[in-house]
């Protein structure tokens, strides 16, 4: 039987949102803001639900409306752009050394990190999606996503150096 | 170490997520919340104004409710769009009625009909844009922000100015918000960052450029950001404009130029619809429907306040939509609930006249949900869905109750 629209829709919602919403909730650092942005997201897709479902990709839409509008909220709160001070840090531990507490901190070294470049390590490193599909769903250049991913592991190196020198 | 890192980041995106769920029932409330979004303020300018608030008719089966139904109030279909088509906006000005259209299988598209006959006069499309916000002005202009999809998420790209019959236009630049207020036949009014910015266009089909100054004297009070900006509308002769605050999260209106005067702070957008020098709000859940004068205070009519559907008008949960719109002396309100039947489609939709202060609230027999309505002389337009998770497809027109004018 022939989905409709609607039952089309609902069956996209069911099977999505949680990867979604988690990769919203990895960028923005905050559930609330993250469901939010998906709901947003959600009803735009809502809204040319017709088209999109003709693609082959209606997620990757989603998620790019999403991932986008993620980065320009990050972009707009002050914690995101604030400038990296070690003293501050929360505690970024060795992550292979020190477990889950290892992985706690890595999180909060990650969330340091500018949205842009916060964005490009989920994409790749959660949703697992190519340099290709992580361009596709910035919006922006291979090359772009590139020097993102570049600077974005220089700088955890180099918050994961500072933390070892600490302790 | 970055092999290292990425294995780690991959465990621990895994893991630092795994708590989260999706609020329930998203998909009802996505279908809801877009109905809600659509509903968007414009002015007496334009005869019709839209908003957003939440009722529920669980409501109006608890209580008993005072509200006259109207007679013999005969419906009649005078547009219906091609098929696989949706209804996303309506409006009328002048001869016309107006109507943004959703893609079936090709772009947006804003159509003018005769509002007397129903017949199509011209239709624009625009293939690029991934949103429209088509707005009527004075002196049966037509405004449309053209929104792209980037980098940054949704953005305006251009404003269209058209001519009442769509078939002349001037195009102007991108501007700062997808919300302005058209002021006269070639100027609207933006809330940008900080106060309110005039946009002058060229008259549909003219050479000339598009220019844009600051309006003096329209200071908000503080620094706001761009984007988030909500609407702007005339209110008793002066501008009140939706401010977010603290980063967006909370909401209020103030009056351009008078930041002191404002009111509101709500969690979440809080939309209104102005008729004459009042503004009607929904004031946040589990509050009645208020009306605002132009300093901003309250002037809730007694009746509004007693009525037991209205007076819960902002009760329901998020699942329970419903619309108020006000043209310049009728506030109409919609009561929708996805979890009843609509057996009550009699309380589907109500109007009052804006000015009154004893009512009466009348009801309209209007079968299935009301999406938009836009008014114009005693005459209201309404596009409904047979169902809630419907889309409309058609334009019905009703004479205007008498009791509501």
């Amino acid at each position: 039987m022939r989905l409709t629209d609607d039952e089309d829709f609902s069956a996209f919602v069911d099977a999505s949102s949680r990867r979604l919403l988690r990769s919203a909730y990895l960028i923005t650092g905050d559930v609330a803001e993250a469901e939010d942005l998906l709901q947003t997201a959600l009803e735009k897709a809502y809204r040319r639900w017709r088209s999109i479902r003709r693609t082959d990709m209606p997620e990757a839409y989603v998620r790019r409306m999403l991932v986008t509008t993620a980065i320009d909220v990050g972009r707009r709160r002050r914690f995101a752009s604030s400038p990296l001070d070690a003293e501050s840090l929360p505690g970024c531990l060795d992550p292979a050394i020190e477990g889950v507490a290892g992985r706690s901190a890595l999180l909060a070294c990650v969330r340091e990190l500018p949205p842009s470049q916060r964005a490009v390590l989920v994409l790749r490193y959660f949703d697992d999606l190519t340099e290709a599909e992580t361009a596709r769903a910035l919006g922006c250049t291979v090359g772009t996503v590139k020097s993102q991913h570049s600077r974005a592991m220089a700088r955890l190196r180099e918050l994961v150096e500072n933390d070892r020198t600490m302790a | 170490m970055s092999s290292q890192i990425e294995d780690e980041l991959r465990v621990t995106f895994e893991a630092a997520s795994d708590f989260v769920q999706p609020r329930s029932a998203l998909a009802d409330r996505v279908r809801s919340a877009t109905r809600r979004r659509r509903r968007r303020l414009t002015t007496g300018f334009a005869a019709t104004a839209c908003v957003l608030v939440a009722a529920g008719s669980a409501y109006v089966a608890a209580h008993s409710h005072s509200s006259l139904p109207a007679a013999g109030q005969q419906g009649r279909v005078l547009v219906t769009v091609p098929r696989g088509d949706s209804l996303v906006w309506i409006g009328v000005s002048g001869r016309y009625l107006y109507a943004e259209m959703g893609p079936k299988n090709g772009p947006f598209s804003v159509a003018a009909y005769n509002r007397a006959s129903g017949r199509l006069v011209s239709r624009v499309v625009f293939p690029k844009a991934d949103e429209l916000e088509p707005y009527t002005g004075p002196g049966g202009s037509v405004w449309v922000v053209v929104g792209q999809l980037g980098y940054f998420g949704q953005r305006p790209v251009k404003t269209w100015l058209l001519s009442p019959d769509l078939r002349l236009r001037s195009i102007g630049p991108k501007v700062a918000s997808t919300f302005l207020e058209p002021v006269s036949r070639t100027t609207a009014l933006i809330p940008v960052e900080g106060g309110l910015l005039e946009l002058t266009m060229p008259p549909p089909g003219r050479p000339g450029h598009a220019t844009e100054q600051r309006e003096p004297g329209t200071g908000l009070g503080h620094a706001v950001m761009t984007t988030g900006l909500g609407w702007a509308t005339v209110l008793d002769g002066r501008v009140a404009v939706d401010l977010p605050d603290n980063d967006g999260y909370d909401y209020h209106v103030v009056i351009a130029g008078h930041p002191g005067v404002k009111y509101g702070n709500a969690n979440t957008p809080q939309p209104a619809a102005v008729a004459g020098d009042s503004l009607w709000f929904a004031n946040g859940l589990g509050r009645p429907l208020v009306r605002l004068n132009g300093q901003l205070k309250p002037t809730t009519p007694g009746f509004v306040a007693a009525d037991p559907v209205l007076k819960h008008v902002g009760a329901a949960d998020i699942l329970d939509g419903s619309g108020l719109w006000s043209a310049d002396a009728t506030i109409w309100v919609a009561s929708l609930d996805v979890r009843h039947s609509l057996a009550s489609a009699r309380h589907s939709l109500m109007c009052f006249p804006a000015q009154s202060q004893d009512g009466p609230v009348v009801t309209m027999p209007v079968h299935g949900y009301v999406w938009g309505l836009a008014e114009a002389g005693q005459t209201v337009y309404l596009t409904t869905s047979r169902s809630l998770n419907g889309t409309p497809t058609s334009v019905t027109s009703y004479p205007v109750p008498a009791a509501c004018r």
